[in-house]
């Protein structure tokens, strides 16, 4: 920090002309660069490279959607659209259930990878019939596994309350591990937007797409709720959990949103849990005297007439269905009409 | 330019000291023998807890069940400001029965819904599969309403088809009909009763109740609707075919063997809207009897009908506007006639009196009294 | 002597390698892991029998100022003994064997420093400045004896806890997320991913007011670049408290005056200044041993015997003005905190609502040490470090339920197994539900739901919702409906089921608010009146206050 005097010329000072060369050479890299920064910043939008953005639209962050395959399968000659199982333990139900729909063979390849959506909504036990009955699906999984063959079962829900807790409290993740299968939890990488066309609420939503990569078979496990609001929760309404984003703000148009669940995934085939049915206080439940312990384990391949006959039977409320069934119907998801398409094997 | 600045240690760590005693090594040895210990510890703890902390058993939570005694407002229905405009000042508006006669509810039995209409495009919404059905038979529209009676704790539901016609309603009463159960009449409406409830037609009105339960209570309801439909129907407000009055009041036909055919009547391509009748259910004889409309020309109707019959008929009279002829093969006589704007004669008779005293009671209740 | 050893045992690179030094690193890596294994089991599908909060519990200022606040020392707190015990035997080896937070500070002083060796010497040398950390305690002591616990805000143990809780974890969860969504683009996430991170299957955490935590221990970490050791030597109370402890511990630094040559290199690496060269300041050392092998005479020692009174400073160096003063400014911080006045039963926010099993509130403020390991455990996030505006100065960075961030489940007392002092007492589901043998207390409630009707769906606007009914998680249900039938402003006949809330049911647990599609300025929402742990703040007389 020499102190300068003034009018002195420093000691170190040194003079470094600039020589025509040198001159040019600054020139050009001057121009090229700012010219370059000028087309990409001043060309018009729909040139090459051109990076301007004249309506601060361009901008706007685009999250490509995705659709969703069918998951169904072709019905076997001879076999229901609806299977009734009220024999024997809830395993033996099930099993009867699913051989009156064409057995599990017919819908499960060796070699298939599995997708089983369980209702895990709340931090109930399973005994409170909030949540699907987790014997059944350690059952599934092992028919899954063994009997078909399948080369993978993952398991996944987006529960309202928290993920981990959900399933650890419903014994779904136990159910799961000890079954053979894979829970896969929601986080903040598990959302992709899904495409539905026809979908009236949910035309392009945020889908809990990470557990379907190259998935080939979904099955549902929804157990038979009461719902304030739109009477009843079963089959078609167990797809809400794999909705991501705001979902709380479709109950505006409940009827709507779950007749568009119907559209929104073609399930290999959905099984209803009647082990144990929430007949009111839904559908979070949280009291022994809500629930009644029912026989029946039901399988279907027609998502409409599946959650009729539920209704009818398991909840029994008499025909006097919700209306997202009508709307759904109206969807061509499935004919709500389910008599003389219902098969109950015995013995 | 300034030397190479660094962003990290470079040391290394020295050690200077020459002299390491037992005592450290020992403690050193012992030492790392510990952390292991309590690495050991540790990790073993993640198994020593008691997991019923963390959730409540069923039984306790079946032990503290609490009841659910909490009153709950009954849904409460929009009303029409209008009609509540006409209702007695300070009197609770009225609910809007529709098409029901206002006599439904009362003595204990209040609407437990608003009464809804549902006409053929949305008719499936409330009886999806079967609506196909009511349709083909010229469904025109349904009028629901449930009632409840709080205090017995019955409810029942009344699903009131209008047809559009007699006819029709007729038809799908004959579709859906249990004809096990006896058939009941009160003024125009024709019902039978079921265990939870009744089923019936008043007029041009199909109607089906059902309860709630196997209740006296219900059943009584049932009737009582029933008369009351029947009111409805024979009020004059609602179209009752003259053709089935005649039949079933003055002639006391008995309802289950009145039927009512459209077209092609006796294979006829011309002879269209005929009414027919059997005094006895078990007897071959019976009544028709059709009104001649506008368009048709009621001599040459007769005519055409008394000649068609002659195919098959021997004429053993035909003069003055009646016929009385023999068929062929059966050996059965029929009477029949044309008068004021009506065909009408008797099939099955066993012998020609029967069947012309038939014709003439036939008439005698199609013009009440008038000119005999 | 040599002979003797060479024959007694192992060669000199096993001796070299088992020496005192690498000793204390295998243990400050011991408990550091055993720090960030508790940070990470403390997740409601990890946690089993974990003592994850042993750390803290073992923590002697937590147990002495929670002893002095409350009169009582809660569950597992008496394991401060153990702490206690060392201390008075070695000295203050907390500091630079166990203590997770002085092992960061030691390593992130040690990664960066580029110090020349005279530097190092310079830097490791005794100010004045050392004792303001007594003067630290003597007032957070004061005040706790007063009933103001606010060790936590300057506790390492609470420190570290809490920066990882709000800070750290949610840091590492983000990057890992971002990383593994990058690597795998829109196929499966890996298995391991759930495995590691420390909120696994959860949206992204969030923790209001978080980045002032942050920047605490940024500012204080960063320090050891300017001065080594800065937050251990100058502010830590813990390390204030040992301190004092330290001057009847049995074995210190001896130094032989005999052999030393004053050449200063002890103090190349001394982590807490503590004149190893001239008179050793026991309650500075923190053992870490340092200058043991920095010495070339072999003139130290870490020994019991032969201790030369003449050479050791035992106390520290606080004259009696000195502790007049402070104990003068902890006498005024007491009523000065208290009277502030944010929180108290004739002022307290509504948004003070505290997780389930909180003792009443002024016991709480004499519990609660802003570990926030309850934050940490807390499965949706309701939990959150207060801020000023809500809890006051006194209740900065204690536990508070946000219910627009998440809601408290009906079945989890995850915060109450792992509070290590009692603010949130132990408590059962059966407690916390009321049922068995807590029937007549009823369920512990959190506050109290109330509706704005200008603002909820059905009430105001004539749309169906009902969002808060459904999910409302008692039985029966504390939200209900009035279901009425209207017309709405387009002419159709609509239904619409008019939440209300029953407050005789309602136990505040907030998912109502939290699924409120109202999203900003909820229909329904709680507040703190009505909470059961205290009658000043009850809203129903027939509500039981819990025990």
């Amino acid at each position: 920090m020499a102190k300068k005097s003034k009018g002195i010329q420093h000691p170190g000072y040194e003079k470094a002309p600039m020589d025509r060369r040198d001159f040019l050479r600054r020139a050009a890299l001057v121009g090229g660069i700012g010219g370059a920064a000028s087309y990409l910043a001043m060309a018009p939008e729909n040139w090459p490279l051109s990076m301007r953005d004249k309506t601060g639209l361009l901008s706007k962050p685009v999250h490509l959607p995705f659709q969703l395959r069918s998951f169904q399968v072709e019905k076997k000659a001879g076999s229901a659209d609806i299977g009734v199982g009220t024999e024997g333990n809830p395993i033996e139900k099930l099993r009867r259930a699913i051989d009156a729909i064409g057995g599990i063979e017919h819908f499960i390849k060796p070699g298939d990878i599995v997708l089983v959506k369980p209702n895990v909504a709340f931090d109930r036990s399973p005994l409170l019939g909030a949540t699907s009955n987790p014997e059944l699906l350690e059952h599934l999984i092992r028919m899954l596994l063994v009997d078909c063959r399948a080369q993978e079962v993952r398991v996944a829900d987006n529960p309202i309350e928290s993920p981990p807790d959900c399933f650890e409290k419903s014994k779904i993740r136990l159910a799961t591990e000890v079954g053979g299968g894979r829970v896969y939890l929601p986080d903040s990488n598990s959302f992709e937007m899904l495409n539905t066309p026809g979908a009236k609420l949910i035309e392009n939503w945020w889908f809990f797409n990470r557990p379907f990569t190259n998935v080939d078979k979904v099955i549902g496990l929804a157990p038979v709720k009461d719902h304030n609001l739109c009477h009843a929760s079963m089959g078609m309404k167990n797809w809400y959990g794999l909705l991501g984003g705001r979902r709380n703000q479709f109950h505006q148009d409940i009827h709507g949103i779950v007749s568009d669940l119907s559209i929104m995934i073609k399930p290999t085939f959905t099984i209803i849990d009647g082990t144990n049915v929430l007949m009111e206080n839904g559908p979070t439940g949280g009291d022994p005297s809500n629930v009644r312990k029912g026989e029946t384990v039901l399988a279907g391949t027609d998502p409409v007439a599946l959650d009729a006959y539920a209704f009818e039977h398991l909840l029994q409320r008499g025909r006097d269905y919700p209306e997202y069934l009508f709307q759904a119907e109206a969807k061509g998801s499935g004919k709500l009409d389910w008599e003389g398409r219902v098969k109950e094997i015995r013995g | 330019m300034p030397p190479q600045e660094r962003v990290f240690n470079n040391r290394a760590r020295k050690v200077f000291r020459s002299r390491i005693s037992n005592g450290e090594l020992y403690f050193s040895a012992g030492f790392l023998v510990f952390v292991f210990i309590m690495g050991g510890w540790f990790a073993a703890q993640g198994t020593n807890y008691d997991p019923t902390e963390r959730d409540i058993s069923m039984a306790l939570m079946e032990s503290g069940s609490v009841e659910d005694n909490l009153y709950r407002t009954p849904l409460k229905l929009w009303v029409d400001p209008e009609q509540t405009a006409t209702a007695a000042p300070g009197a609770a508006p009225a609910a809007n029965l529709g098409i029901f006669p206002p006599d439904i509810v009362g003595n204990g039995w209040t609407p437990s819904s608003r009464m809804q209409e549902f006409d053929a495009s949305n008719l499936y919404e409330k009886i999806n599969g079967q609506a196909p059905q009511y349709v083909d038979f010229g469904f025109n529209r349904l009028h629901y309403i449930s009632l409840e009676k709080k205090d017995a704790g019955l409810d029942l539901s009344i699903e009131f088809y209008d047809m559009a016609t007699l006819p029709n309603a007729m038809g799908i009463f004959g579709a859906q009909r249990d004809v096990e159960r006896p058939l009941e009449q009160t003024g125009d409406a024709y019902y039978y009763l079921t265990d939870l409830g009744a089923l019936g037609i008043a007029g041009p009105f199909y109607f089906k109740i059902s309860g709630n339960a196997v209740d006296p209570g219900i059943i009584e309801k049932s009737k009582e609707l029933a008369e009351s439909f029947g009111i409805l129907a024979s009020s004059g407000n609602v179209d009752v075919p003259k053709a089935f009055a005649v039949l079933s009041k003055a002639l006391k036909v008995p309802f289950e063997t009145i039927i009512y055919e459209k077209i092609d009547v006796f294979q006829f391509s011309f002879a269209k809207d005929f009414w027919f009748g059997k005094p006895d259910v078990a007897g071959d004889l019976r009544y028709y009897l059709h009104q001649v409309t506008d368009t048709e020309d009621q001599a040459r109707l007769y005519a055409d009908l008394v000649s068609n019959f002659e195919a098959d008929h021997d004429a053993i009279k035909n003069d003055g506007g009646v016929a009385v002829l023999k068929h062929q093969f059966l050996s059965s006589f029929q009477a029949l006639s044309a008068d004021r704007g009506w065909i009408f004669g008797a099939d099955g008779a066993p012998d020609a009196e029967t069947a012309e005293s038939a014709l003439s009671a036939l008439k005698g209740a199609l013009f009440n009294g008038q000119e005999i | 002597m040599a002979e003797t050893e060479k024959k007694a045992s192992a060669p000199i690179e096993v001796r070299q390698k088992l020496r005192i030094t690498n000793v204390r690193i295998v243990s400050q890596v011991f408990f550091f892991g055993v720090f960030l294994f508790s940070v990470w089991a403390t997740w409601t599908t990890r946690l089993g029998g974990y003592p994850v909060s042993r750390i803290l519990e073992m923590d002697p200022l937590v147990m002495i100022s929670t002893m002095l606040s409350t009169g009582y020392v809660y569950r597992h707190l008496g394991w401060g003994i153990l702490i206690i015990a060392v201390t008075l035997l070695f000295g203050r080896v907390f500091c630079n064997w166990i203590c997770p937070y002085g092992t960061l500070h030691q390593f992130v002083g040690w990664v960066f420093n580029t110090r020349k060796p005279k530097e190092r010497i310079e830097s490791n040398a005794y100010k004045n400045l050392y004792i303001l950390k007594y003067a630290i305690l003597t007032v957070f002591l004061l005040m706790a004896f007063m009933g103001a616990l606010q060790i936590g805000l300057l506790d390492p143990i609470c420190l570290m806890y809490r920066t990882f809780a709000t800070v750290v974890a949610p840091a590492v969860d983000m990057g890992l997320d971002t990383a593994t969504l990058t690597a795998n683009g829109l196929s499966l996430e890996p298995k391991w991913l759930q495995d590691i991170k420390f909120g696994p299957g959860v949206g992204p955490r969030i923790f209001v007011g978080s980045f002032w935590v942050g920047l605490m221990i940024f500012a204080l970490v960063g320090a050891n670049v300017i001065l080594p050791r800065f937050f251990c030597r100058v502010l830590c109370p813990l390390g204030a408290l040992l301190g004092v402890l330290s001057r009847f511990s049995v074995f210190r630094i001896n130094r032989d005056v005999h052999k030393c040559t004053d050449c200063n290199l002890c103090l190349t690496r001394c982590e807490g200044a503590a004149d190893p060269q001239s008179q050793v300041r026991v309650s500075e050392c923190f053992s870490c041993m340092n200058c043991i092998d920095d010495c070339p005479e072999d003139a130290l020692s870490f020994t019991a015997f032969g201790l030369d009174k003449k050479q050791v400073v035992a106390a520290p160096d606080m004259s009696r003005r000195k502790l007049v003063f402070a104990g003068i400014a902890g006498l005024m911080a007491y009523p000065m905190v208290k009277n502030h006045g944010v929180n108290t039963d004739e002022n307290f926010s509504p948004a003070l609502i505290r997780p389930p099993g909180s003792v009443e509130e002024s016991n709480f403020l004499a519990k609660c040490i802003k570990c926030d390991q309850c934050i940490k455990s807390c499965p949706t996030n309701v939990l959150q470090p207060a801020t000023y505006d809500v809890a006051g100065l006194e209740g900065l960075w204690t536990p508070v339920m946000n219910f627009e961030i998440g809601h408290c489940q009906l079945k989890c007392t995850m915060c109450s197994e792992v509070c290590p002092t009692g603010a949130i007492r132990k408590i059962t589901v059966e407690e916390k539900m009321g049922k068995g043998k807590f029937a007549e207390t009823g369920p512990i409630r959190l506050g109290t739901a109330f509706f704005d009707k200008g603002r909820c769906l059905p009430h105001a606007m004539e749309i169906p919702c009902v969002v808060c009914e459904e999910v409302c998680p008692v039985s029966p249900k504390a939200i209900q409906t009035k279901d009425v039938e209207i017309k709405d402003v387009y002419g159709n006949v609509v239904v619409l089921n008019q939440p209300f809330i029953v407050p005789d049911l309602c136990i505040g647990c907030g998912i109502c608010e939290t699924e409120c599609p109202v999203k900003d300025d909820r229909a329904v929402y709680v507040t703190a009146v009505g909470e059961s742990r205290s009658t000043e703040r009850r809203l129903l007389l027939k509500h039981r206050v819990q025990a």
